[in-house]
């Protein structure tokens, strides 16, 4: 679902951000990003969701190259940023009839899909409310319905479990577990290594902006601990 | 003391000349010489210029009005923020000072957000006011005295309704009546007194007025702040109760394909700001105050006004620029792509195409001045010609509209060459970003350039409306076109 061919970008004042980093998400497959502060994850999940070009390389969903079929493969991308960033001024309800109206999903499909998410992450309550009086969690809660109404077939999540309550975590991992066995392709950064050895089929390890492992999760263990390896022990 | 001192200059942070940057530091210097400048040269020009003796004597009176509206209005964008900032309230609550301090220095920083413009507008035209017309240098000082006297006072005023306001509407509404009637009265006054030029020369040559009026609003400043201490915490804390538990709001998106949405989006970004409204529309509401105005102003005085300036011809032909560059200058909030800030990234992660975007700015922009405009344009005819031409009116509103397409895809360029998408304040997207004064520039050169080959080769006033309307057309498009290809470029979009 997801193909990263050789992709390399450099920032002023930062010259290889990435490097040559290369590796596919198969369809049903959850992919766990992982790396420490400044290894490139947000750079890479950028990319790969359109919000910045890279100097080099390649990216592919579902076969179809993003540099050429922006729109086709953007209709494919459910993302989640890091930053939150949300427009205020709309509530919850107004925020993911927004998002959802760049997707062809028909009404009833798209109401009940709606009211499912909202009642699973539990934000009924809020949902007529204007975004700026939503606490932190909340406005990931949104994210993730925003990012899922439409079905995407590849999901994007950077930071994703960051400010979520224990419970909310839970729902947010049977969620993703969901989107899987539905066939969707998940890629996630995070640094809760407890979370990603839970979920993850497969482990991409960045560091300097390289890839350093690209394997599958059962195959990693073979080496040692996820948190040993994080730190290069 | 020394706290107080610390807590002005925290609150002087508000105007821009006394932020940290240093980048803002110089823009704001640079502003306020070229506008000290342009009022100086100005008045050089008038005063050599103009015939009628009485008119350039009053002609400080007039300047003074204008510099008390400029002040007026940069205080009613700012006065909610300075002086009932939740946020920032919230960040100094915790400091070992009393709430009079907090007070009084937001009492200093609000006469200081007026007094720049005073002395921008009002003193640079006093210095040369006073040369030309041989004054002693006395009257400066004068001068000064009365145009900080004037802005203490407008703190005061504004601290007062906002008391007021936050307490209830009603009061605020009637003090603001109140107030009204009287500045009314007072322009009446100076209005008389504008042909009495002995009146004039009276007062600017007696500082004890200026000094009296000062002193005493001087001496109001920190008894108005004891007064609003009292119960200061308790009306932030309802505030940031509001902020915190917003209004519950119903309203959906109809007819939901993407432009709407885009376009619903755009709307409730600006009608939920203030800032935006103020800092965009205000201008040309009272632009069209003015003009409907001028409609109730007797035929014989409206003649004698255009006969007496000398430039009958050049008003009614340019009439019609002036016009298109007012409303085109209303356009820099609306089409900001600066304002979107760090959720630039979800868009740019939707299957949306940049024109998307573009057009559904530009559409909010029309949709929020094609009334004013349509008024206006009917208005426009009363005024001058005391007659209506429904297909001069319909002229008027197509060329206004095609220059403020042509200016907001101007600023929409811009902002994708100088954007600033990481603020954490709107405002400072607004108003501190540099493809913001770039955008008004461009706005004055689309509008003025045209000018001057229609000077020296006098053309007639259709054809250079023609020539003017296809160059901006062709202009607009050329802009579009390179927009769509900088977005490409720099947004990936």
């Amino acid at each position: 679902m997801l193909k990263i061919k050789n992709i390399s970008k450099s920032y002023p004042g930062k010259d290889h951000a990435l490097q040559n980093v290369e590796f596919e998400v198969k369809a049903g497959e959850i992919c766990g990003l992982l790396g420490n502060n400044g290894a490139g994850k947000s750079t890479v999940l950028r990319s790969v969701v359109g919000a910045q070009d890279v100097d080099a390389g390649e990216i592919f969903i579902g076969g179809q190259r993003l540099k050429e079929h922006s729109i086709s493969c953007k209709k494919m991308l459910g993302y989640i940023p890091d930053n939150q960033a949300l427009y205020p001024y709309l509530t919850g309800r107004q925020y993911i009839a927004f998002v959802s109206s760049f997707y062809a999903i028909p009404k009833e499909e798209k109401e009940k899909r709606i009211e499912e998410y909202t009642a699973i992450l539990n934000l009924e309550h809020a949902f007529d409310q204007v975004i700026s009086s939503y606490s932190k969690g909340m406005k990931q809660k949104l994210l993730i319905i925003a990012a899922m109404v439409h079905q995407p077939g590849l999901i994007v999540m950077d930071e994703p479990f960051s400010g979520l309550d224990p419970a909310t975590v839970n729902q947010l991992i049977q969620i993703v577990k969901e989107e899987k066995r539905r066939g969707a392709a998940v890629i996630f950064s995070s640094h809760m290594l407890d979370i990603a050895e839970k979920i993850c089929d497969k482990i991409v390890m960045l560091k300097e902006g390289m890839v350093v492992i690209d394997s599958q999760l059962v195959e990693i263990y073979k080496y040692g601990r996820l948190e040993h390896l994080l730190l290069g022990e | 003391m020394k706290a107080l001192s610390k807590l002005v200059m925290m609150e002087m942070s508000n105007i821009h000349f006394f932020k940290p940057g240093r980048n803002v530091r110089k823009k704001e210097m640079l502003f306020m010489g070229m506008l000290s400048c342009l009022v100086a040269v100005s008045g050089v020009v008038f005063l050599n210029q103009a015939g009628d003796a009485v008119m350039k004597q009053a002609s400080i009176t007039v300047v003074f009005l204008l510099s008390l509206i400029a002040s007026l209005y940069d205080l009613a964008v700012r006065i909610n923020g300075i002086l009932y900032d939740y946020e920032q309230y919230q960040m100094i609550s915790y400091l070992p000072v009393d709430h009079f301090q907090i007070l009084l220095s937001k009492l200093i920083s609000m006469t200081a957000v007026t007094w720049r413009w005073q002395v921008m507008i009002g003193f640079s035209f006093s210095v040369v006011y006073a040369l030309r017309m041989h004054l002693p240098l006395v009257c400066l000082l004068t001068c000064l005295l009365l145009l900080t006297g004037a802005s203490v006072w407008m703190a005061l005023a504004g601290a007062v309704l906002m008391f007021l306001y936050h307490r209830a509407k009603r009061y605020a509404a009637l003090v603001f009546g109140v107030l009204s009637v009287f500045l009314g009265i007072w322009a009446r006054v100076i209005y008389g007194n504008m042909a009495n030029a002995d009146y004039i020369f009276r007062i600017l040559q007696n500082p004890v007025v200026g000094l009296t009026g000062t002193a005493a609003a001087v001496l109001l400043l920190p008894a108005w702040a004891s007064v609003m201490k009292s119960d200061y915490t308790e009306v932030l804390a309802r505030i940031g109760h509001r902020a915190v538990y917003g209004r519950k709001i119903k309203n959906e998106i109809k007819n939901a394909d993407i432009s709407n949405a885009l376009f619903f989006k755009e709307r409730r970004a600006f009608f939920s700001f203030k800032m935006y409204l103020l800092n965009t529309l205000a201008p040309v509401l009272f632009f069209s105050v003015g003009l409907i105005a001028l409609c109730f102003v007797p035929e014989e005085r409206i003649v004698s006004l255009l006969l007496e300036s000398g430039y009958e011809r050049e008003i009614e032909s340019f009439f019609p620029l002036f016009f298109c560059f007012m409303f085109g200058m209303a356009c820099p909030t609306y089409c900001s792509l600066s304002l979107e800030g760090k959720a630039m990234d979800l868009l740019k992660s939707k299957p949306i195409q940049f024109r998307d975007l573009m057009l559904a700015k530009i559409r909010l922009y029309i949709f929020c001045v094609f009334p004013l405009i349509s008024v206006d344009a009917f208005a426009a005819g009363l005024a001058v010609h005391r007659r209506i031409s429904l297909a001069n009116a319909l002229f008027l509103i197509c060329l206004s509209l095609l220059f403020a397409s042509t200016v907001g895809t101007v600023g929409i360029l811009l902002d994708i060459l100088f954007g600033n998408f990481e603020w954490i304040n709107p405002v400072s997207a607004v108003k501190q970003s540099i493809s913001m004064p770039l955008q008004m520039l461009s706005c004055l050169a689309l509008a003025f350039i045209p000018l001057c080959p229609a000077l020296v080769f006098e053309l007639h006033k259709s054809i250079f409306y023609g020539i003017v309307s296809i160059i901006w057309s062709l202009v607009g498009i050329s802009i579009y076109t390179l927009s769509k290809k900088f977005a490409k470029k720099k947004l990936n979009m």
